[in-house]
């Protein structure tokens, strides 16, 4: 076993430097606005490290992604936080306080797979979940509709569980962890196996109940464009440390400027290098055999530029492109792998 | 967190799922449907025979008696013609071929007629665990059945015997009174030559050898002074007889004196002429002294003739003392004689008189022992009494009584009842232990594993309090199955009244600490299971040992004494003996409660310590 470091982690306050992107450090006078704050957590398996100096803060509101290949760290990370596992060495604290029976009954974990009585009808599934917390009678009823309506559940409310479609499945799998009115939501791969336009479906459904609750949401996925669409600040999670921190876009400035890709016949690239260098924006041109890369912050303002500068020279365009930077190239250039490879490769080594 | 809710939960999910459905209700009954069935028989009934094995190596009179005994409660398969049949026996027993197998040894009437006791050897199929002991237990009756009839007839010829003894006994009496008899005519003929004896007067005799051996020393002092006289004239006898050879001699020499004065006269006449008358004077004077010398010569030779006669007489003399003389020596001699017959006559007397003491030492003894002679036959006379009346008492007796005093009369107190009624108070626990244990065991590795408990986790449920909760869930959704055993066994077997609200109570409190405490461990197992199948595994490998050491199979007195204690030391064994004193005995065992109480109490512990443990498995 390993041997528990004590690390103290004052009030609202996060003393460490999680990754590429400086993360907000609120002063110490100030109240914790954080939902949650890990310092050098660390968490170890046999034979394995999950975290290792693992330090984040996620601050209270919105949805906050959590990006990694599997085997990451995400799920340790959300297991230390909903209690069901405990940290090797590090501390944490859940809306300013220390972790404790009371601090993690504000949490509402809906975890990757569906955890609930698949015999048991919506209703009665709600109902129970609602027992743990405490919520029975009445009250459990009507926040058990209620949920089955915000949720899209009506038709199935006296359906058994194991009878609903998958998508139905994920929504009674959410429901069960929004029963009691959860401070902080997890969502760990929320949307992992749905089709696309279900996936959709329960896009809005978390945005909506991030929008109409006052809950931190805390979604974890591999999906990039499920965190670019849901999220306001991600955490990229890569090797049981936080990779990098951000907003999207903040991210994505860490993989590179945009790109304009153009080729021409006869592909005289060395006379027109030095004119397009001459427009203003233009920061880099590179030149291969197979096109000139034109790198800028906003790519698609130069194309007319670009354009008409082939046109003078005679240079016949057949291609034309303008890339920008997504967040699995942030991940390719932090970590040098694509993120759904590395979950490939993460997978197959788990398995 | 509410128990309600739990139970809810866990009743619906079971309701709804056909699986638990059936193991809570049709599996139950079917148990006790085919139970019934196997055990249906009473037991009083017999069982079916069982093939034995037979090798007779006797083939005697009381070998046959004993495999008539024994072919009368089984099948007697005679392999008494197979060469080397114990060995064949011996084989097919270990084959599984026969039950069992008899080995008569040659000798078997022989060796009892000797009073040897005799060894059979039974080869027992003892895997037939069942079967075996009942086997060994009638071959052993059927053996003491055999011993009996042989004993008892051994023993009307002991009692025979004995009355024969009895008979002879009268007639050793007869001979004690004649002895007794012979032993007082002893007593008094030795009274009287001990009197006579006692009578002897040895000084007498004595004072009569002293006089006679005075007398004879006088005799021989008489004797002795003869015999010295005789001496002294034999000496002096001696002395004339001398004188007279001296006389003889001197005459003799007188006559050669004369005879030469003779001589010389006749030559000096011869010389002279006496016709000349000169000389006839000279020659008549010689003439007249030759006459004289003659006449002398005569004389003389007279004299010698006389001395000659009387040497004679003294020779005879002599001769009649040396006989006198020897006479004496041989009286003398003969007074020796008397003297050492006197001598005799003192040892003999002294003799006699140490032989009447020895005598009359050895009548006394005698008399003594004809006395205790006397006493003893009065004591023999008792004792042979004594010893036919025993014998009469022992003759009198029944000879089965001799042999086997002691008779077993059984009596079956649950005479009716058939096995399935004595196992079914065993079976409802049993049941309801492998239905609680897979339940509950599979059932939380259900939830384990489709991470429903997990949420119970992050819910913060207390560990004890879910514990709790989800064993008393357990117990409250089986507490129907209880209902359903418990009425099945009043209603359709006949266990115990129904209308017996008390043995009711009794008997379902009974079953539910009893789920209480399987449930838990049910948790337990769970907790440590990945599976269900591990945890059905688990459960039969937990519950099997249970069910074999709670001494429904096996009673508790065949297992070794630690089985014992751990058999004891489980749940399940208090809820059999509830069980059974409620409906075999119909005398409830309240204390028992207590123990499953414990059991109830340990088992939680275990049980909120194990999810404890295994919390942060996967």
């Amino acid at each position: 076993m390993a041997r528990r470091k004590k690390v103290e982690l004052p009030p609202g306050q996060i003393s460490g430097q999680a990754g590429p992107a400086a993360q907000p450090s609120p002063s110490p006078s100030a109240p914790s606005s954080y939902a949650v704050e890990a310092l050098e957590l660390v968490k170890t398996y046999p034979g394995k490290v999950t975290l290792f100096n693992f330090s984040l803060n996620i601050p209270e509101g919105g949805i906050f992604g959590l990006l990694g290949p599997n085997g990451a760290g995400k799920s340790t990370f959300i297991r230390i936080l909903s209690g069901l596992e405990k940290e090797d060495s590090g501390a944490f604290r859940i809306f300013g306080q220390r972790p404790s029976a009371e601090s993690r009954r504000r949490i509402g974990v809906a975890p990757q797979e569906n955890c609930f009585h698949p015999l048991l009808t919506c209703m009665e599934n709600l109902l129970y979940y609602g027992a743990l917390y405490g919520i029975t009678g009445k009250k459990a009823k009507e926040r058990a509709q209620e949920l089955i309506n915000q949720l899209g559940l009506a038709d199935k409310k006296n359906v058994q569980a194991s009878f609903m479609s998958g998508g139905m499945k994920r929504r009674l799998n959410l429901a069960c962890a929004l029963m009691h009115e959860p401070r902080l939501i997890i969502l760990d791969e929320p949307t992992t196996g749905l089709d696309p336009s279900t996936r959709r479906q329960l896009w809005e459904t978390v945005t909506r109940i991030a929008a109409t609750t006052n809950a931190t949401v805390i979604l974890t996925t591999h999906y990039m464009e499920e965190a670019e669409a849901l999220c306001g600040k991600i955490a990229f999670v890569n090797k049981g440390q936080v990779a990098a921190y951000g907003t999207p876009r903040e991210l994505k400035r860490l993989a590179g400027r945009e790109l304009l890709k153009m080729k021409s016949v006869p592909g005289d690239y060395a006379k027109l290098e030095p004119l397009i260098k001459k427009l203003p924006g233009a920061e880099t041109i590179t030149v291969t055999e197979h096109g000139i890369v034109v790198e800028a912050e906003d790519a698609a303002a130069l194309v007319s530029a670009v354009t008409q500068i082939f046109m003078d020279n005679s240079e016949k365009i057949i291609e034309l492109s303008v890339s920008r930077p997504s967040l699995e190239d942030v991940f390719l250039k932090l970590t040098g792998a694509q993120l759904k490879e590395a979950t490939k490769n993460e997978a197959a080594g788990g398995s | 967190m509410k128990l309600l809710a739990e139970v809810e939960k866990d009743g619906k999910t079971f309701l709804r799922e056909r699986r638990t459905l059936i193991l809570l209700i049709a599996a139950p009954l079917i148990v006790l449907l085919v139970l019934a069935g196997v055990f249906g028989k009473a037991t009083t009934e017999k069982a079916l025979p069982t093939s034995i094995g037979l090798c007779d190596l006797d083939q005697s009179e009381a070998s046959a008696l004993f495999v008539d005994s024994v072919s009368s409660h089984s099948n007697i398969i005679d392999h008494s013609d197979e060469e080397n049949c114990g060995s064949f026996v011996h084989s097919q027993v270990s084959q599984g071929k026969l039950s069992a197998a008899i080995i008569i040894p040659k000798g078997f009437q022989e060796g009892i007629a000797d009073g040897v006791s005799q060894n059979m050897t039974v080869f027992l199929d003892n895997s037939r665990v069942q079967i075996s002991p009942s086997v060994e237990a009638f071959l052993k009756a059927a053996a003491q059945g055999t011993g009996q009839e042989i004993g008892s007839g051994f023993i009307l010829s002991v009692w025979a015997r004995l009355d024969n003894a009895s008979a002879q006994l009268d007639s050793i009496l007869v001979d004690v009174h004649a002895s007794r008899a012979k032993a007082l005519e002893i007593q008094a003929s030795i009274n009287e030559t001990y009197s006579s004896l006692s009578s002897l007067d040895f000084a007498t005799l004595t004072t009569q050898l002293d006089a006679a051996n005075s007398t004879l020393d006088g005799t021989v002092l008489q004797l002795q002074a003869a015999q010295s006289n005789l001496t002294l004239m034999q000496y002096k006898m001696e002395s004339y007889d001398e004188e007279l050879t001296q006389t003889e001699y001197d005459l003799l020499r007188m006559r050669a004196v004369l005879e030469n004065a003779s001589g010389s006269i006749s030559n000096a006449s011869a010389s002279i002429d006496c016709s000349n008358p000169i000389f006839i004077p000279y020659c008549i004077s010689l003439a007249s002294m030759n006459a004289s010398i003659s006449s002398a010569i005569s004389d003389v030779d007279l004299r010698i003739s006389k001395i000659n006669a009387t040497r004679a007489e003294l020779r005879e003399i002599n001769s009649t003392m040396d006989e006198f003389r020897a006479n004496i020596a041989t009286s003398l001699s003969e007074t020796e004689d008397v003297r050492a017959r006197i001598s005799n006559m003192y040892s003999f007397v002294s003799s006699l008189e140490e032989s009447r003491e020895e005598s009359l030492s050895t009548m006394r003894e005698i008399n003594s022992s004809a006395a205790q002679l006397v006493s003893k036959s009065d004591d023999l006379e008792i004792l042979i009494l004594s010893s036919k009346a025993q014998i009469r008492e022992i003759t009198s007796r029944d000879a089965i009584s001799v042999i086997a005093p002691i008779l077993f009369s059984s009596q079956n107190i649950f005479s009716s009842r058939t096995f399935f009624d004595f196992l079914l108070p065993s079976l409802i626990p049993l049941i309801l232990m492998f239905v609680s244990l897979f339940l509950a065991s599979t059932s939380l590795v259900r939830e384990k594993n489709s991470l429903t408990l997990e949420r119970v986790y992050v819910a913060q449920v207390p560990l004890w309090e879910y514990a709790l909760t989800k064993i008393a869930s357990y117990t409250i959704v089986l507490s129907p199955e209880v209902l359903l055993l418990l009425l099945t066994a009043a209603l359709v077997y006949g266990a115990f009244p129904l209308t017996d609200t008390p043995l009711l109570i009794f008997l379902s409190v009974a079953l539910l600490l009893l789920l209480f405490a399987f449930n838990a461990l049910g948790i337990v197992i769970a907790a440590f299971s990945e599976s269900e199948a591990t945890a059905f595994l688990a459960s039969l490998v937990i519950g099997l040992p249970l069910l074999f050491m709670s001494g429904i199979l096996f009673p508790f007195e065949f297992m070794p004494a630690p089985i014992v204690l751990l058999g004891q030391a489980t749940p399940l064994t208090p809820a059999i003996t509830a069980m059974q004193s409620g409906i075999l005995y119909a005398t409830p065992n309240f204390s028992i409660f207590i123990t499953l109480i414990i059991y109830d109490i340990v088992l939680a512990v275990l049980a909120a310590g194990a999810l404890y443990a295994t919390k942060g498995r996967g």
